[in-house]
């Protein structure tokens, strides 16, 4: 009989790395849409949802459905369909009836703590309120983290109006001058990054295409961006592309209580052959 | 099989100015497509596009789009964008049919376009650099875009051939 460490430790572990592994944990979150430009009307399309270290290949452990939303072009939450939570994959399906930007997206907002009761190495995971209602804060020689990621994907059916991007103002976006559903080899991508609102420079951007698996290389591109938040880049193939980055911060107060903070911002895309 | 097909004339389009050669010079646009024999095991007669694209490939006018017609509930919009060029430029902001520029897919074989300039609106084009774009994309097949250049500011006759790899044998236009 296998024994398999419960989702929820798993994710728990996952998301901790960052914070408690020396080593740079692998694993890549990705929601990535069956097809992302879409031609006529009330479509049927599937969205895979995964943490693996393959792309797209689920190997690890599955994204949980329920904290995966999609927006319709008009503002609206759009009901996922034949919802599906695997061991390694979730899945769903989405029936398209509006013209425009879908855009489907995990955003993660966790506090982490860490402490030494006598020789014991204490870790902690919540929310701000339960941190204050345990007294996380009081701790002795408390240290506290807070993780802000966006994983994101977006389909576009019919017209790709940049318009469809806006900025909420909290952990780092992405609002593209290109729009992510119209990217084709050979051309310039033009997209502007932003940190609590705020263009965000030297922020460092890892693009990875697909079927890493069939290579010997990971064959990465890497883009920084510059004084006001803009990266270009050209893709030299097509295929499906994920994309990184990720911010760690110096201390800031939130409520009175001083937190480290990492952003991370992820994004699956599709480029085209000219 | 010639088909004279009458462009649209789209009354918006702030390109269609009389050009150096005049209204009075009557052009006429012959464009034959010849469509390969493939040996596969599922075929299934391609969708085409054909538009006029200016220097910097911006979008300029749409010459014909086939695609499948015939099918329920409007179903054969939903693989117009395996044209992607076509797509990307003009198809996504149309809405379908298109009078005198959508039609039916075709079999393999010689296709050919006629145009003149009092019908269609895109031989009267302000002088300038225009290409002329085919793209072609079958289900379950392949995908092949050409473009050849479109002299409409040409004083003599003009005959310009390309030969396609794969979804396209060739296409000429011919001037005059």
């Amino acid at each position: 009989m296998k024994h398999y460490p419960s989702l929820k430790l798993a994710l728990a572990l996952l998301l901790t790395a960052p914070f408690f592994a020396l080593s740079v944990q692998a694993h890549r979150q990705w929601i990535l849409p069956s097809t992302s430009v879409i031609s006529g009307s009330d479509l049927w399309i599937g969205v895979d949802a995964a943490i693996s270290n393959d792309l797209f290949f689920a190997n690890h452990v599955a994204m949980p459905p329920e904290s995966i939303e999609v927006l319709a072009p008009d503002g609206t939450l759009l009901e996922k369909q034949f919802v599906q939570r695997g061991k390694i994959r979730t899945t769903f399906e989405l029936n398209l009836q509006q013209q425009g930007t879908y855009h489907i997206r995990r955003k993660g907002s966790t506090l982490f703590a860490r402490w030494q009761e006598g020789e014991e190495n204490k870790r902690w995971r919540g929310t701000l309120e339960e941190l204050k209602t345990e007294g996380i804060a009081d701790k002795p020689g408390v240290e506290i983290f807070r993780s802000l990621s966006r994983i994101e994907t977006s389909v576009v059916v019919g017209p790709a109006d940049i318009d469809a991007f806006e900025l909420e103002g909290e952990g780092l976006e992405l609002l593209p001058e290109t729009h992510p559903n119209d990217l084709f080899v050979g051309e310039p991508v033009r997209w502007r990054f932003f940190q609590d609102g705020a263009p965000v420079s030297e922020l460092e951007l890892t693009f990875v295409r697909g079927n890493d698996r069939f290579r010997n290389q990971v064959e990465a591109i890497t883009a920084v961006t510059d004084a006001d938040g803009w990266i270009e880049v050209h893709f030299p193939k097509a295929g499906r592309y994920w994309m990184e980055g990720a911010l760690r911060l110096d201390a800031t107060q939130i409520d009175g209580i001083a937190m480290k903070r990492s952003y991370t911002y992820v994004r699956t895309f599709e480029v085209f052959p000219e | 099989m010639n088909a004279l097909i009458k462009s649209i004339c789209r009354p918006l389009s702030l390109l269609a100015l009389p050009g150096a050669l005049g209204a009075a010079t009557q052009r006429e646009l012959r464009i034959e497509i010849e469509l390969p024999e493939l040996e596969v095991a599922e075929y299934h007669r391609p969708y085409v596009a054909v538009w006029i694209e200016n220097e910097r490939r911006e979008w300029v006018d749409n010459v014909a789009v086939w695609y499948d017609t015939e099918l329920r509930n409007r179903e054969g919009e939903t693989w117009l964008k395996d044209l992607r060029q076509w797509w990307r430029k003009s198809g996504r902001d149309l809405s379908l049919p298109v009078d005198g520029v959508t039609g039916p897919t075709r079999p393999p074989g010689r296709h050919e376009l006629r145009f003149d300039s009092e019908s269609a609106s895109f031989l009267n084009l302000s002088p300038g650099t225009y290409q002329l774009v085919v793209e072609v994309a079958r289900e379950v097949g392949g995908r092949e875009l050409l473009r050849l250049p479109l002299p409409l500011n040409a004083t003599e006759a003009v005959n310009i051939s390309e030969s396609g790899s794969h979804e396209i044998a060739t296409v000429t236009l011919s001037l005059n």
